[in-house]
């Protein structure tokens, strides 16, 4: 018997659930995540506007779950992620190709790849946008995890107290101390070490939440735990 | 709400701290290694504070069974001299971690600097039989260095980082639990004792700190490191020891060190008892197993050892020609 035992729930795994709503609500939250990021390789490696972008990740997401594409991750071939943005890749090339085809023909096309053809990123470049936004997109959605969590418990206070200390003044030219703080929100100073204490607490469980159901395996999430707390960004 | 990269940057920070539940906060860090991070925390239910070790997250695989084997190692070595294991669970996240005592204190590299070689050596008498204790049950640490002895705040002297250790399981009471049926080595994670240096392989294992870590081990044997790997390490911790007081070493103990560095283990002490009884017989003016003394040496060293009695007796010896020249005169 191990002496720590491991637990795993996974929505990648919901991906190939025979059940439809199943699947359909794994892709909801697949999309979630990973929207922004694929955004931000499309206009990073095709230098595409922000509009064209999405749209082209909305068909990306429409095509891969409609055309079961997700479905055919093999987790015994790497992470989940760097299998979806392969998928992405391919399809984007496609796309490009498609519009190229149709500009030298005179057709019309709604997406300008043109700029791509003067300064192609590269692959460790697009990797490394994706990754960033990857992580940029665990916080924003463990952060809203969070927020909703406080709503719903009464903890409103706690919630702001950790956005002014830990969001908002990491941007600060000059972060609050917690005598600040504590006068700002009317409460001891030994309540706001209580309340990050238990924010931060709560934050993490919401981010390896979302790295447990966005991965396959304990060996995957433990890999994107890592890459997420153990690899700066920016 | 749309994060900033220092925002995230200032997160991934401050999320890295374990979550081990309610019963322990933890509350800085102590040191963090390859194997994993010590912390320092709040021991909750029983009111004082622990050291808290967890893998990390960049661990390599099979890191978690080491982790495991390294609790239960020091679960079976309760020694003064040996931290003790209070606790065993699993983060939040999954990682699993063990609960110890804190050791308030420095480890014996600080420790040593400027003083006296008497100090020091009754300290490194109190690492030989810490280690003695272990591999009298069967264990050895492999990873000796003066580094992973820790100075209390009351001078107690503990052996820590027994991540790496063997167990030799014919000799011990709880065979199959850290019976080495393959050469595992890890990285370590305990305070100070987190220098660079312990290398890691997989089949051809090297585990141990260079300078401190013995030829066989140097060369890829770690499976075939027995007590007598741990005396080499014992040895170099003396040697620097001796350094340390400032004091050229007396020839006995630096025959001492050379017989505990011999480059082939049967040139060494078959043990760490053995290696610290020749420290003693030289703190009782004995010879020393070690060093072959000439004449004058022994004469020196009886005298040492004799001193009030030689002392007393020539005194008397005199009293007593000063009084027949007088009564002569």
């Amino acid at each position: 018997m191990p002496l720590f035992p491991e637990t795993h729930y996974s929505i990648v795994s919901a991906l190939r659930s025979d059940d439809a709503a199943t699947r359909a609500r794994a892709a909801e939250a697949v999309a979630r995540v990973y929207r922004d990021p694929i955004i931000a390789v499309l206009r990073h490696r095709w230098q595409l506007e922000r509009a064209d972008a999405e749209d082209l990740a909305h068909d990306f997401l429409a095509h891969a779950f409609e055309r079961d594409w997700l479905q055919r991750y093999d987790r015994s071939k790497g992470r989940f992620r760097t299998f979806l943005r392969s998928c992405l890749m391919a399809f984007a090339s496609t796309a490009h190709e498609g519009a190229t085809r149709l500009k030298r023909g005179g057709g019309a096309t709604h997406l300008s790849f043109d700029a791509a053809l003067h300064a192609p990123a590269t692959d460790a470049e697009v990797e490394a946008v994706f990754e960033r936004e990857w992580v940029r997109s665990v916080f924003e959605r463990s952060l809203e995890g969070l927020r909703q969590e406080c709503e719903a418990g009464g903890r409103q206070l706690t919630y702001d107290v950790f956005v002014a200390y830990d969001i908002e003044g990491a941007d600060a030219a000059e972060r609050p101390n917690y005598a600040q703080l504590a006068s700002r929100f009317a409460i001891p100073a030994t309540q706001v070490t209580n309340y990050l204490n238990w924010a931060r607490r709560a934050l993490r469980r919401h981010v390896l939440d979302t790295l447990r159901a966005l991965t396959a395996s304990d060996e995957e999430f433990r890999d994107e735990a890592r890459a997420l707390l153990g690899v700066e960004v920016g | 709400m749309s994060l900033s990269d220092a925002t995230i940057r200032h997160l991934q920070r401050t999320l890295d701290v374990p979550d081990a539940g309610e019963r322990y906060e933890v509350l800085g860090e102590i040191g963090r290694g390859g194997m994993g991070t010590v912390y320092r925390a709040m021991d909750h239910q029983l009111g004082r504070e622990v050291a808290l070790k967890a893998i990390a997250f960049h661990a390599d695989a099979g890191v978690t069974e080491r982790l495991s084997r390294e609790a239960r190692v020091l679960a079976q070595l309760e020694h003064p001299g040996i931290v003790a294991v209070h606790d065993v669970g699993t983060l939040a996240d999954g990682r699993p971690f063990y609960v110890m005592r804190l050791v308030r204190g420095t480890n014996l590299a600080q420790h040593a600097a400027g003083r006296g070689r008497g100090e020091l050596l009754r300290l490194f008498l109190q690492v030989c039989d810490a280690v003695a204790f272990a591999h009298a049950r069967g264990v050895i640490h492999r990873d000796l260095t003066p580094r992973n002895v820790m100075i209390g705040e009351f001078g107690e002297v503990l052996v820590v980082d027994w991540g790496v250790a063997r167990v030799l399981g014919a000799r011990h009471p709880d065979a199959g639990i850290g019976h080495e049926t393959s050469p595992v080595a890890a990285g370590r994670a305990s305070g100070d004792a987190l220098a660079a240096g312990t290398q890691r392989t997989g089949d051809g294992v090297i585990v141990g700190t260079p300078g401190y870590m013995p030829p066989e081990a140097a060369a890829g044997g770690a499976r075939d490191v027995d007590e007598r790997g741990d005396v080499f390490g014992l040895g170099a911790i003396l040697r620097d020891l001796l350094a340390a007081s400032g004091a050229p070493a007396p020839r006995p103990l630096a025959a001492i060190v050379a017989r505990a560095t011999a480059l082939l283990p049967d040139d060494r002490y078959a043990s760490a008892a053995a290696l610290a009884a020749d420290v003693r017989r030289w703190f009782d003016a004995e010879p020393v197993q070690a060093y072959r003394e000439n004449a004058l040496e022994r004469a020196a060293r009886f005298y040492g050892r004799n001193r009030p009695l030689i002392l007393l007796l020539l005194a008397y010896a005199v009293v007593r020609v000063t009084i027949l020249l007088w009564r002569g005169v």
